[in-house]
C-alpha cells in the first residue's frame, strides 16, 4: 500500500467519494420505480435499503483491511492469478456497464427535456473527452472533481426543501405502514440501482490514507446519501398523486418545473444543466476504477485501458436508442448489481476472512 | 499532450454548440410565442384551436394576433395554424389554456395530456372553461390593445391568491385528475356586456364537466378546500349588509367511521375583520359583535350545507373528502367510497372570530 503514498487522499474525502458516486441521475426518477410495490410507503424502503448498503460497506471493509489492497488483490490472494483475475474482470465489467448507463441516462434526459434533436454521440464524446482529461490527471484530480460536484449539488439538496407549498398534500403519505413488509423489501430492492455507486470503494480503498480506520467516513457518506434519497422520495410523494407518479418518468425534474422564481421561470433547465458536473464526477470515478483495474490485471498502461473503455462507452451509448432499450439496460444493470454486491461480496468477504484466519494459524 | 487535449475539447465544444448548429438556435423575434390558446368543439370529433401570440414591430409596438384552425387532433390544428404563419409557433410561453363548455362536457384530458407530455410547455399555466366560444373570448375587441393572455392569467391568479376562488392551475388539475377521491374543478369565464368575468366554478368527474356551481359558493368552497389568507365576503343580516375580510381561515377534517360508513366533520376556524356595515346599530359593543358573529356563522353554515348537498347530488367531490378518507382508513376502497359519497354524513362547524373592525369603531 505504501507504493501509492504520493497519490493518496485524506480519509474524510471518502465522504464525498461515496455520496458523490451514489447520488447520480437515478435520484431524478427512482421515485416512480419504488412506488410500484410499496406505494407511498416506499420512502421507508429507501431507509431499509440504506441499512443494507451500510452492511455491505462493513463487509467490504472487513475484506479490504484483511487484504490490504483493492478487490483485485483480494481475489488474487484468495483464488490465485487466473480465477481471481476473471472474477475481478466481472466486477470491472460491472463498473463499465454502470458508467455507460449513467452516461446514456443523462444524455436521454438532455434529449427529452432540453434538446430533442441533439445527437447522442456528440454529447457522449464531449463528456467522455472531459472525463478522459480528468482521469489522466490521476486519482487526486478525480477526487477533486468529486469534491467539487458534491458541493455544487447543494442546488439539488436545496431543492428537496424548497417545495412549492401550493402543491403539497400531506394526506398522500398517510396512513403510514399501509403495505406489507414483503412489498417494502421489494421496493428496497428496486432502489438498488439508484443507490449503486458505493462499489467504487473496492478500487479506491488503497488510495485512502489510514485506510483501515477510514470506515466511519464511508459509513457516514452512505448515511448521508440515504438521507438525501429518503427526503427526495418523501417530498416527491407529497407533491404527486399515486396514480400520477406512474406516468412521470423524472419526478424530480417535474417538481423542479413547478418552482417559479421571479428571475427564473424554468428551474428544470438549471437543474438538468447543473447535473452535468455530477455525471462527470461519477463517470470519472468509474472510468478511473475500471481503467486502473484493467491495468493491474493485464499490465497495460492505464492510458490505453482508459482509451479502450472510453471507446466502448461511446459505442454502446450509440447503440442504446429508445427509451425501452435504455430501461431494459438499467434494469439489467440493477439486477447484476444486486447479485454482485448484495450476494457475492458479503459471501466472498466471509469466505475470505475464514480463509485468512485459517492461514494465520 | 494534456494541454492539447484540453484545447481540442474546448474547440469541439465551442464549434459543435455554436458554429455547426448541431444545437438548433433561433432568434426570439423570429418566433411566434403562443401565450394563450382556446379549444372549441364546432362539430363532434372536430376541434377548433385558437392561439394568441404577440407580434413585435420594429417601431416598438406590440400587436396581438389571434388565429384559429380546425382539425381532429391538436397537432393537426397546430399544423394548419403553422401553414398560415410567418414564423414558427412555439408553446414555451403558454400562460392560459381555455376550453369551451361543449368540449368540457365531452372531456378534454387528451389535450391536457399533450401539454403534460411536452417538456417545452412550462407549468405556469392557468386553465379555464369558457361559457361560449373560446375563439370569441380570445378575440374580444376590448382587449386587443392589451395582452389578453396575461390579462386572463393575472385575472385568474389574483382571484385565487387574494380573492374567493380556490387555487387551481395546470399542475393542480393534473394532480386532481389522477388522485383518487378528489375531483378537479376549474373557473368558468364568460363575456358579459363585452367584459370578461369569472362566473362560477366548473366541477368535473375525471375530465368531464358535471355541473357549474354559482360564484356565491366560491367563498365557502375555498374556505373548506384550503387555508385561506384574504378574501372579502358580504353577508345579509336582518335586511342589513355586513362585509367581512377573511384574514386567516383554517380548515380541519375529522373523519369517523361508524358501522362501515364514513362521517365527516369539517371544522372551519376563521379570523375576520369587519370592513363594511350598512346597519344603524353600533358595532363596537361586544354584544353586537357577538350578534353579528352568530348571524354570519349561521349564514356560512347554511351556505356550506347547500353547497355540500349540491355536490352530493351531482356526485362530485372537489373538496377531496375521498382522499381525506384514504389518509384515515387503512383498507380504502375507491369503488365503495364512490357509492357511499352521495349519502355520507358531512357536518360543517364554523368558528368565526371577529378580531377588529378596522381603524375606526
Amino acid at each position: 500500500m505504501a507504493t501509492y503514498r504520493r497519490q493518496q487522499v485524506s480519509p474524510y474525502l471518502l465522504l464525498f467519494i461515496i455520496t458523490g458516486s451514489q447520488i447520480g441521475v437515478g435520484v431524478l426518477g427512482f421515485q416512480r420505480l419504488i412506488a410500484q410495490d410499496a406505494g407511498y410507503d416506499a420512502w421507508i424502503s429507501v431507509i431499509i435499503a440504506g441499512f443494507f448498503v451500510n452492511a455491505v460497506v462493513w463487509f467490504m471493509y472487513k475484506m479490504l483491511t484483511k487484504a490490504q489492497g483493492d478487490i483485485i488483490d483480494a481475489h488474487k490472494q484468495c483464488f490465485g492469478q487466473i480465477i481471481g483475475s476473471v472474477l475481478s474482470l466481472v466486477i470491472l465489467t460491472y463498473y463499465l456497464v454502470l458508467s455507460i448507463s449513467v452516461l446514456r441516462l443523462y444524455i436521454e434526459i438532455v434529449q427529452v427535456w432540453m434538446f430533442p434533436t441533439i445527437s447522442t454521440g456528440l454529447l457522449a464524446i464531449i463528456i467522455l473527452l472531459l472525463c478522459y482529461y480528468i482521469v489522466s490527471g490521476g486519482f487526486r484530480v478525480v477526487v477533486g472533481i468529486t469534491f467539487l460536484s458534491g458541493i455544487f449539488t447543494a442546488l439539488l439538496y436545496a431543492l428537496l426543501f424548497h417545495l412549492p407549498h401550493k402543491y403539497i398534500h400531506m394526506d398522500n403519505i398517510l396512513p403510514v405502514f399501509d403495505h406489507s413488509f414483503k412489498d417494502m423489501l421489494m421496493s428496497a430492492k428496486k432502489s438498488i440501482y439508484t443507490m449503486a455507486g458505493f462499489e467504487i470503494l473496492l478500487m479506491v480503498f488503497p488510495f485512502i490514507r489510514n485506510g483501515n480506520s477510514s470506515q466511519k467516513f464511508a459509513q457516514w457518506g452512505v448515511a448521508f446519501s440515504t438521507l438525501v434519497f429518503t427526503l427526495s422520495a418523501f417530498t416527491t410523494f407529497l407533491l404527486l398523486s399515486e396514480n400520477q407518479i406512474k406516468h412521470v418518468i423524472w419526478a424530480r425534474i417535474y417538481i423542479a418545473s413547478l418552482i417559479h422564481l421571479p428571475f427564473l421561470e424554468r428551474f428544470e433547465y438549471l437543474l438538468i444543466s447543473s447535473f452535468l458536473i455530477k455525471v462527470i464526477s461519477i463517470l470519472a470515478l468509474l472510468l478511473w476504477g475500471t481503467s486502473r483495474g484493467l491495468k493491474l490485471i493485464f499490465k497495460w498502461k492505464q492510458k490505453y485501458t482508459l482509451i479502450l473503455i472510453s471507446v466502448i462507452c461511446y459505442i454502446v451509448c450509440q447503440l442504446l436508442e429508445t427509451r425501452y432499450q435504455i430501461n431494459a439496460f438499467t434494469d439489467y444493470t440493477s439486477r447484476v448489481s444486486f447479485y454482485i454486491f448484495y450476494v457475492y461480496i458479503p459471501l466472498f468477504s466471509i469466505f475470505f476472512m475464514i480463509m485468512k484466519s485459517g492461514k494465520a494459524k | 499532450m494534456k494541454k492539447y487535449l484540453l484545447l481540442l475539447m474546448i474547440c469541439i465544444a465551442l464549434s459543435s454548440l455554436n458554429g455547426c448548429s448541431l444545437v438548433p438556435t433561433v432568434n426570439v423575434n423570429e418566433l411566434n410565442l403562443i401565450e394563450a390558446t382556446g379549444f372549441d368543439l364546432p362539430k363532434p370529433n372536430q376541434l377548433k384551436g385558437t392561439v394568441v401570440f404577440p407580434v413585435f414591430r420594429p417601431s416598438g409596438q406590440v400587436e396581438f394576433n389571434v388565429s384559429s384552425a380546425e382539425g381532429e387532433t391538436i397537432k393537426k390544428v397546430r399544423e394548419r395554424l403553422d401553414s398560415q404563419m410567418r414564423y414558427r409557433l412555439i408553446s414555451g410561453q403558454l400562460r392560459v389554456v381555455t376550453f369551451s363548455m361543449d368540449l368540457a362536457k365531452r372531456g378534454f384530458f387528451s389535450i391536457i395530456d399533450t401539454f403534460n407530455r411536452d417538456p417545452a410547455v412550462g407549468n405556469v399555466i392557468q386553465l379555464a372553461i369558457v361559457d361560449g366560444e373560446t375563439s370569441d373570448l380570445l378575440s374580444l375587441k376590448q382587449y386587443q390593445k392589451e395582452n389578453i393572455a396575461l390579462y386572463l392569467y393575472d385575472l385568474l391568479l389574483h382571484n385565487s391568491d387574494t380573492g374567493p376562488f380556490p387555487y387551481t392551475d395546470f399542475a393542480t388539475f393534473v394532480y386532481q385528475y389522477f388522485e383518487e377521491g378528489q375531483d378537479p374543478y376549474l373557473p368558468v369565464l364568460k363575456v358579459v356586456n363585452d367584459k370578461l368575468k369569472i362566473t362560477g366554478i366548473a366541477l368535473f368527474k375525471h375530465d368531464k364537466l358535471v355541473t357549474i356551481i354559482p360564484w356565491k359558493y366560491a367563498f365557502i368552497f375555498k374556505a373548506m378546500k384550503e387555508d385561506y389568507k384574504q378574501g372579502l365576503h358580504q353577508f345579509k343580516i336582518d335586511g342589513e349588509y355586513v362585509a367581512i375580510d377573511n384574514l386567516v381561515s383554517k380548515s380541519k377534517y375529522d373523519v369517523k367511521i361508524k358501522k362501515g360508513k364514513p362521517e365527516f366533520t369539517i371544522h372551519l376556524n376563521m379570523n375576520a375583520r369587519i370592513q363594511e356595515y350598512t346597519g344603524k346599530k353600533p358595532i363596537f359593543f361586544p354584544k353586537h359583535i357577538k350578534q353579528i358573529k352568530k348571524a354570519i356563522e349561521n349564514d356560512i353554515e347554511k351556505n356550506a350545507k347547500e353547497l355540500i348537498s349540491l355536490l352530493q347530488k351531482n356526485n362530485v367531490d372537489p373538496i377531496g373528502l375521498g382522499s381525506k378518507l384514504e389518509a384515515h382508513q387503512r383498507d380504502f376502497d375507491v369503488k365503495k367510497w364512490n357509492k357511499q359519497y352521495s349519502s355520507a354524513k358531512i357536518k360543517v362547524k364554523i368558528n368565526l372570530d371577529i378580531l377588529h373592525t378596522g381603524i375606526v369603531e
